[in-house]
This record gives C-alpha cells, sequence and structure tokens, in this order.
C-alpha cells in the first residue's frame, strides 16, 4: 500500500527544512510521495517551489507535488485566494479554525483538504452542515498530527477530544478524512502507519484510516493532475 | 520455592514484539532512549493504559550503532504503543524520531527479520 502526505511545509515558507531535505527523510519514513504545502505569496513564488519539488522528486525517486496553504481571515478572502491558486497547485489546503472559514471551506469544491478544523479553539470547529457540505464537494476534512504532537498535557487532551468528535462524526455522516504531518521541520514528519495508529486509537477503524493515508490523498492527487493536465475540461467531463 | 511456577501458555498474555528504528543525526544511548520512551507512554496512554499494554523494553537488543531495538507489549496495545512512540519528538536537545519497522510474536523471528541477524542454533 502506498502512503501520502499532503501537508509538509518546507524554508519557502513557515518550515525550516529544504524541500530535498524533506524528499529523502518522506523516503526514509516510507512515503510513496509527498506534498509540499507551503503558503502562498505570488505565482513567481509558487513557481519556483514547482521547479524545487519536480528536483527533489527527481533527485529522491518519490512523487513530490507542490501545495498550497491558504490562511484566510474571512470566507470572501478564501474565495479571492481560491481564485489566485486553484489553477495552479496540485493540493490546495485550507487552514481551519475560525467557523466561518471552516464552513466556507466545506462548501467550496476549490479546496482540497480543510486542515485543523479545531486549532485554537473549544470545540471541534465543524457543525452536521460543514460535514454534509464536505461531503457533497469533495472536500477531505484533516487530521493535523502536528496540532497533536505540539500541545500538551491539558491542551493535548482537549485537542485529541475535539479530533475524535470530528472522527466519529464524519465516520456517522460518511465524510472523507485525511491523516497529514503539518510538518514543519524533517523532524516532525512521521511514518504514515504511525499516524494512522494515533487516529486509530482516538476511535478511527483501522481499515478506515488505512485509506486515509492512502487511497483519499492519491485521488485528490489523481482528481488534480486531470484538471492541471487539461484532460478534464469540466466536472465529470474529461478528453480522450 | 521463592517465585510463582511459569504460567501455561494458554493462561499466558498473547504478546507481540516490535522492532524500532530510532533515526537521529546522533548517537543515542539506551538508557535516555528507555525514560523517554516510557515517558511517551505514560503521558499518552496513562498509567492504566500502560498496564495494559504490558510494556518491556529490551536492553540487550538495543543495538546503538543501527540504533534499532525491541519492545514488548500485549498482542491488544499494538496500535497504542506505536501511537505513544510517535509522540517522542527529542532527547535531550536531539531532535528524534521513533519509528517500528515491523512487528513480530517472538524475539527471535523479530531480531531475525527486522536486524538480519543470523539463527546461529540452526547451523
Amino acid at each position: 500500500m502506498k502512503f501520502y502526505d499532503l501537508h509538509v511545509h518546507s524554508d519557502f515558507s513557515i518550515g525550516t527544512s529544504s524541500v530535498s531535505a524533506i524528499a529523502k527523510m518522506a523516503k526514509r519514513l516510507g512515503l510513496a510521495g509527498i506534498a509540499v504545502a507551503d503558503l502562498f505569496i505570488d505565482e513567481p513564488r509558487l513557481g519556483k517551489l514547482r521547479e524545487a519539488t519536480e528536483a527533489a522528486a527527481k533527485e529522491h525517486g518519490i512523487d513530490v507535488h507542490t501545495g498550497v496553504e491558504l490562511q484566510p481571515k474571512d470566507p470572501e478572502e478564501l474565495k479571492r485566494m481560491l481564485d489566485a491558486v486553484r489553477g495552479v497547485a496540485d493540493v490546495v489546503i485550507v487552514a481551519g479554525g475560525d467557523y466561518k472559514v471552516n464552513r466556507a471551506a466545506c462548501e467550496d469544491a476549490r479546496v482540497d483538504i480543510l486542515a485543523h478544523p479545531e486549532f485554537g479553539r473549544k470545540d471541534n470547529g465543524l457543525d452536521e452542515q460543514c460535514f454534509a457540505a464536505a461531503i457533497k464537494n469533495n472536500v477531505a476534512i484533516e487530521i493535523n498530527f502536528r496540532h497533536v504532537l505540539f500541545s500538551y498535557k491539558r491542551s493535548r487532551a482537549h485537542v485529541l477530544e475535539h479530533i475524535a468528535t470530528n472522527i466519529r462524526l464524519a465516520n456517522e455522516k460518511g465524510a472523507k478524512l485525511i491523516v497529514c504531518s503539518g510538518a514543519n521541520s524533517t523532524w516532525e514528519m512521521r511514518d504514515a502507519r504511525q499516524m494512522i495508529a494515533v487516529t486509530n486509537v482516538l476511535g478511527m477503524d483501522l481499515s478506515k484510516a488505512f485509506l486515509s493515508s492512502s487511497e483519499i490523498p492519491l485521488s485528490i492527487i489523481a482528481r488534480n493532475r486531470k484538471v492541471l493536465d487539461g484532460t478534464e475540461i469540466g466536472k465529470g467531463i474529461e478528453l480522450v | 520455592m521463592d517465585n510463582p511456577n511459569f504460567l501455561s501458555p494458554s493462561l499466558r498474555e498473547k504478546k507481540r514484539y516490535l522492532a524500532y528504528e530510532v533515526i537521529s543525526d546522533g548517537k543515542v544511548p539506551f538508557a535516555e532512549l528507555s525514560t523517554v520512551i516510557w515517558h511517551s507512554l505514560i503521558n499518552f496512554l496513562g498509567e492504566v493504559g500502560t498496564a495494559d499494554a504490558e510494556v518491556r523494553i529490551f536492553r540487550n537488543t538495543y543495538n546503538e550503532e543501527k540504533q534499532l531495538g525491541l519492545i514488548k507489549c500485549s498482542h491488544t496495545a499494538v496500535e497504542s504503543v506505536r501511537a505513544a512512540l510517535a509522540m517522542i519528538q527529542r532527547i535531550d536537545e536531539t531532535p528524534v524520531i521513533v519509528r517500528v519497522i515491523g512487528i513480530s510474536g517472538t524475539m527471535k523471528a523479530a531480531q531475525k527479520k527486522f536486524f538480519g541477524e543470523v539463527d546461529l542454533s540452526s547451523f
């Protein structure tokens, strides 16, 4: 089974490791592919990141994709950001936390992943409407490993509780979950099997946990690759 | 007799041996690694969870050169122990990743399969 981690930051934005070092560590950890999802600044910078990911993929022999993480303040800003990046990035991640942003991300089919919806909150950050919209628009809800790793004692207990709630609701409603490291350096990256174990401990069925780290990221990449290549010209319309 | 007799195999808890690898820039001594693993287990699983997991960390199987070792746990606690090991970030000030490279039912098989050790008893 091939495992993917679609949320790693490099030194192109808030990360501290180079794209090449990330790809090297990913290979050592047994991952088949990663997406370096840096914060979106402008298109030329994203172009440079793509050059770096392509070079790292060739150097280390694993799939390295170019992603972006958007950190909008409100739903209007999210729409503007999506207009700018959707046609140029392999993976589009929206940093969650604010309920309005969480909901807007779930309601927009251009979003691939809603990252850490519970971030900085005293609840899980999602309600039934969000889950229904996420299912309709094929948006995956992220379980962010870094959020667990960098919380301690009481705050970790709260983070785990909120993630467990999202896992339970996603399982009940049938929403897609994806497990990502959210790493800012190579030392925060983890073997996919370990992240699967964490989600399993939090209540996700082991078979679903495997899917959230293999088939779901793979389907996101395959879908976006078709759009970027120009083979898919509309929803459900492909050039053959 | 000072000690109780060994339990018969059907009464013993089933166990698993987790072969782990420590990824770090420098060498990690066993004493520090063991302390950090216990700390992570008790922090993440709690005292009762750790007791249920029946964890043993073996000093004599740890290879400091290759940074490989074995942990024994209950067969029902494999995922919990794996998750607790994922929470380890650093030993002293050295950033580390402790990764489970495989699981086996016996120590002998784990050493043979994951550490590439030759079974001399078969000669």
